[in-house]
């Protein structure tokens, strides 16, 4: 149990915050694709914004700026929290 | 219930019409996206900045812009803009964007994995740049490319189904058609997901036979 708590997850964590947050990315970009099943996403309000105001440039630039805000700072967030997790131990890589 | 292999064997043509546009689509995109990529990967290791920032931004771009939204945008957007392209031309380069934006980051990991001291040492012996590249990085970083691209080309293959948004009449769009005009959801769908497994197991098989060709060196 004390392997497990001290050597053996603080490595684990450490190591498994970028595939995660890879993981992360991929499924909310694939959450899009429910707007294809009638699912009251993100991607179905903008393109039912687009067939009410004709402004399709204007409402997907929209949408993808969303997208890529959540995910840029999610990324970084992921980013920021591996640096803190490497300084706080020392020598988990 | 029951499987209708009738309907099974009655809409296995018109997928197969539809899997020739998936496969051009393809075809064309990825190979267009890998060089799209290569000279990403270059801007990216430049030294200027404009040159290394536009890179980084592209391939921000393609990894937190879904892949629908790219395709309503150029589909929808673009026209407004006074570009009008077929489907089949959208489709092409929205493979081709997105392909090179991944592909962009798999080469600058393959540069990675290479030891720094190799190009010095190749250039210390005195081979010239394109002959490091040649007979030094090329040869070592194919092994490690060939599995990435292979993932890589599987995915941008499946994603090719989205492409059935905008009725580029492709193997999604015809299994859509085919279920619209029989309700035989699992028969049409199931056949349509069989040929996807198919065909990606075929690209696997592939692409795990150029990463041996690719790494016999190591074995020689």
């Amino acid at each position: 149990m004390q392997v497990w708590r001290y050597i053996v997850f603080p490595q684990l964590f450490y190591r498994s915050i970028p595939p995660l947050t890879n993981e992360f990315t991929m499924l909310l970009k694939a959450s899009s694709l429910m707007s294809i099943i009638a699912v009251h996403d993100l991607a179905t309000v903008a393109r039912d914004a687009t067939l009410q105001t004709n402004l399709p440039l204007q409402v997907f630039s929209a949408t993808a700026v969303v997208y890529f805000a959540i995910l840029f700072l999610a990324s970084s967030a992921s980013r920021g929290l591996e640096r803190r997790v490497a300084k706080v131990l020392p020598n988990v890589h | 219930m029951s499987i209708d292999l009738g309907i099974v064997e009655s809409s296995i043509l018109p997928l197969l019409k539809g899997l020739k546009v998936t496969a051009q689509v393809c075809v064309l995109g990825i190979p267009l996206g890998i060089v799209l990529g290569t000279i990403a990967a270059y801007f990216r290791a430049s030294s200027w900045r404009v040159l290394r920032t536009s890179a980084l931004v592209y391939v921000e771009i393609v990894r937190n812009v879904p892949f629908l939204i790219l395709v309503y945008l150029s589909f929808f957007g673009l026209p407004k803009i006074g570009v009008a392209m077929p489907a089949f031309a959208i489709g092409v380069a929205a493979t081709a964007f997105y392909t090179g934006g991944y592909f962009c980051e798999i080469l600058r990991a393959a540069f990675g994995s290479l030891a720094h001291g190799q190009v010095q040492a190749a250039r210390s012996l005195g081979l010239t740049g394109l002959q490091v590249q040649r007979h030094v990085v090329l040869p070592q970083i194919f092994g490690y490319l060939a599995p990435a691209t292979t993932s890589l080309a599987i995915m941008m293959f499946k994603d090719s189904s989205i492409f059935s948004v905008m009725s580029l009449t492709e193997l999604t769009y015809q299994s859509n058609l085919l279920t619209a005009d029989t309700f035989a959801y699992v028969e049409v769908l199931g056949t349509t997901a069989l040929i996807y497994w198919l065909c990606s197991v075929l690209l696997d098989i592939a692409g795990q036979w150029s990463e041996r060709y690719a790494t016999r060196y190591r074995r020689a």
